[in-house]
């Protein structure tokens, strides 16, 4: 039998070497085809949002952004153990997902067994369909292990310990297809918008002195020695009472009498111990210079602009030891400043002198005055007089 | 010159067979003298010559000036001789308001007859100050904490502007009386919230309250619109303003019997323009 196919002519065993040359036509037409479809993969990123595993609601909707730098990871979005959600949506449906995360440039350095830059993998997906969710625990990404290749899983508060650079780093997120173990393509990346993404788990420094005036139920505090920090947003105070937090059996006062000195506006100022432990005048161990502040005790919140917090209603005859501490753009504490003694005490204002020295009127806006003087009466009569007047005028006019 | 009389004697053919309205036969003729039209300069507007005034119906000031309550002189004034200031010291406090006037009746050669509504606000401050007698060691730290007045006046008068002299006679001035009903608002801050005392039946006072009295005034405008007439013109063509002044003005309130008298007498000064 003669079967001429495009002119050639084949016999029986031109027959086998072309049902061999078909097979290998279509085998290499199916990896080119796949081939192809790996290279054309597209991931395409929906609405991300993120959510607190410790919140009683976890719709990322309902998740406090905040307004500024809202991806940005803190130190208690860390503590929390934030999660970011990633909606993916794919064009195939066959591969394996992995999200890195890095300010370097990952899709190169992620086949790497080693070196591979400042590129460290946060979260993956199996299996996939091609829509799809992937979650990603902030502190995956605080984590930021450049040595190991392995999703790093249930990772614990202690990661959120030991940052010490206050500026942060920022980071870009990428979303890599893989299979078998090689990289598909490159992805895509998100940076967290117009404000980026990172984490940043360190305050401000603390300002360098700080000076204490008293008042009735309050203390005035005169900030001063703030560093040019742009991320500094705001200044707290906290004002722990003299012996709060001791314990009999262990702590001790220290020995020295204060170490406060008087500033040049007349206030108490910090003069540094070597210890950083509050004066023996109002001794606590809850506020210790350059540690965290106790988050219970705080006592007034200011601005970094200005440079005076008065504190929120303190008891009189009270002495409290009273430190300052910074907080940045996403919220984290800086360390206590030097810790002072403050006392407040009964003063008198304005209005007690004032009733004290037989001053009529107050009670509140609504209350009578029958005591009008008789020239109030007068005026009204007259204004009301000319009123009439203009009145009477203005309607013969128009007759 | 010897342009001058070239011209003129050019023109003085011409002449011989026109009459000119300008200069009479005799004055052409004369050596010097020309029968050309001056060139034509636009007369400065005068005040008298305004004939573009937008119809006006009210006035409105911007108020500015020190203000000093007559409580501190009563009532929180220490003793003479005794060394110590007053609460809230001796330096002044301004203020600063408004008043819009409703000019309801123009008086034939006189003026404007209307009322007005005006409102200010003013505050001093001044640290709190140790008990009478108190010696407590804390008082080696010093003072820190603040009292603040906060007064709002507000008044309802009648207002006479006499603007005569300014329409008729081009004297750029216009003399003013104002007499009313005065009404302020006050409050005390004390540094942690409003101020309170409890008096002697135990009751607790708070400090804030209002008080009523009269509110007088006299005044006089200096008129902008003299030093730039053209401007004034402008303005009200695209504003409807008629008239921009600048003032001053000696202002008494006085808000007497059971009450603060937080009024006060003091100059002010300021802008007012009429619509």
């Amino acid at each position: 039998m003669r079967v001429v196919t495009n002119g050639f002519t084949l016999s029986g065993e031109g027959q086998r070497w072309r049902r061999t040359l078909l097979l290998a036509t279509v085998a290499v037409a199916s990896v080119w085809s796949w081939s192809a479809s790996a290279q054309a993969q597209t991931i395409t990123l929906g609405r991300i949002g993120r959510y607190s595993p410790t919140a009683s609601d976890q719709d990322p909707d309902h998740y406090k952004y905040r307004a500024t730098r809202p991806w940005w990871i803190s130190y208690a979005d860390c503590i929390n153990n934030d999660v970011f959600v990633f909606p993916i949506q794919l064009s195939d449906a066959s591969h394996r997902l992995e999200v890195w995360a890095g300010n370097d440039d990952c899709v190169a350095n992620r086949g790497k067994t080693s070196d591979r830059g400042q590129c460290w993998i946060v979260g993956s997906a199996e299996h996939l369909e091609r829509s799809i969710t992937v979650e990603v625990p902030v502190r995956n990404v605080v984590l930021r292990d450049l040595s190991n290749t392995t999703i790093p899983s249930d990772l614990g508060s202690e990661v959120c310990e030991g940052s010490t650079d206050s500026d942060g780093n920022k980071v870009t997120f990428y979303f890599l297809i893989e299979d078998s173990g090689k990289a598909v393509g490159t992805g895509t990346t998100w940076t967290g918008g117009t404000q980026g993404t990172g984490f940043d788990l360190v305050g401000p420094p603390p300002p360098s002195s700080i000076s204490i005036k008293m008042g009735e139920g309050q203390l005035s505090l005169s900030i001063g020695g703030l560093t040019d920090d742009t991320e500094l947003k705001s200044l707290e105070a906290f004002c722990v009472p003299e012996g709060e937090g001791i314990d009999p059996g262990t702590d001790v006062v220290p020995a020295e009498e204060t170490d406060a000195g008087t500033s040049a506006d007349g206030g108490s100022e910090f003069i540094p111990s070597t210890t950083g432990a509050a004066p023996s005048a109002c001794y606590t161990p809850l506020l210790v210079a350059g540690k965290q502040p106790p988050i219970g005790y705080a006592c007034g919140k200011v601005n970094k602009s200005s440079g005076t917090i008065q504190t929120n209603t303190l008891l009189d005859d009270t002495t409290y030891a009273v430190g300052v501490a910074g907080e940045d753009v996403i919220g984290n504490p800086g360390l206590l400043s030097g810790i002072q003694c403050g006392t407040p005490h009964e003063l008198d204002d304005f209005f007690e002198v004032y009733g004290r020295n037989g001053g009529r009127g107050g009670g509140g806006f609504c209350s009578a005055s029958p005591g009008a003087s008789r020239s109030s009466a007068a005026a009204a009569v007259l204004l009301g007089m000319v009123l009439a007047a203009l009145r009477v005028r203005r309607t013969r006019s128009r007759a | 010159m010897c342009i001058s009389t070239a011209v003129a004697a050019a023109d003085t053919e011409v002449s011989a067979e026109t009459t000119s309205t300008t200069a009479s036969a005799s004055e052409v003729q004369a050596p010097g003298h020309s029968s050309v039209p001056a060139p034509a300069f636009a007369a400065t507007p005068t005040l008298e010559h305004r004939t573009d005034f937008s119809s006006q119906n009210m006035a409105f000031e911007l108020r500015f000036g020190p203000y000093t309550p007559r409580e501190n002189d009563r009532l929180v004034q220490p003793e003479a001789g005794s060394g110590q200031e007053s609460f809230f010291g001796d330096k002044t406090r301004y203020q600063l308001g408004l008043e819009i006037d409703g000019q309801l009746w123009r008086a034939p050669h006189v003026g404007t007859l209307g009322v007005g509504l005006g409102w200010s606000y003013t505050r001093r401050s001044a640290l709190n100050k140790p008990l009478p007698g108190s010696s407590s060691p804390v008082f080696d730290t010093p003072i820190g904490q603040k009292s603040t007045l906060n007064i709002m006046p507000m008044y309802a008068v009648g207002v006479l502007r006499v603007d005569v002299l300014a329409k008729e006679l081009r004297v750029p001035l216009v003399g003013y009386g104002k007499f009313g009903l005065g009404y302020a608002l006050w409050w005390v801050n004390n540094g942690l919230g409003t101020a309170h005392y409890t008096d002697e039946n135990g009751k607790r006072i708070v400090g804030r309250d209002a008080s009523v009295g009269s509110q007088a005034a006299l005044g006089a405008m200096f008129l902008l619109d003299w030093l730039e007439p053209s401007a004034g013109t402008e303005l009200d063509t695209a504003m409807g303003i008629n008239n921009s002044y600048i003032f001053f003005e000696y202002s008494v309130s006085n808000f007497g019997g059971d009450q603060m008298n937080v009024g006060s007498k003091n100059w002010v000064t300021g802008l007012a323009v009429e619509m």
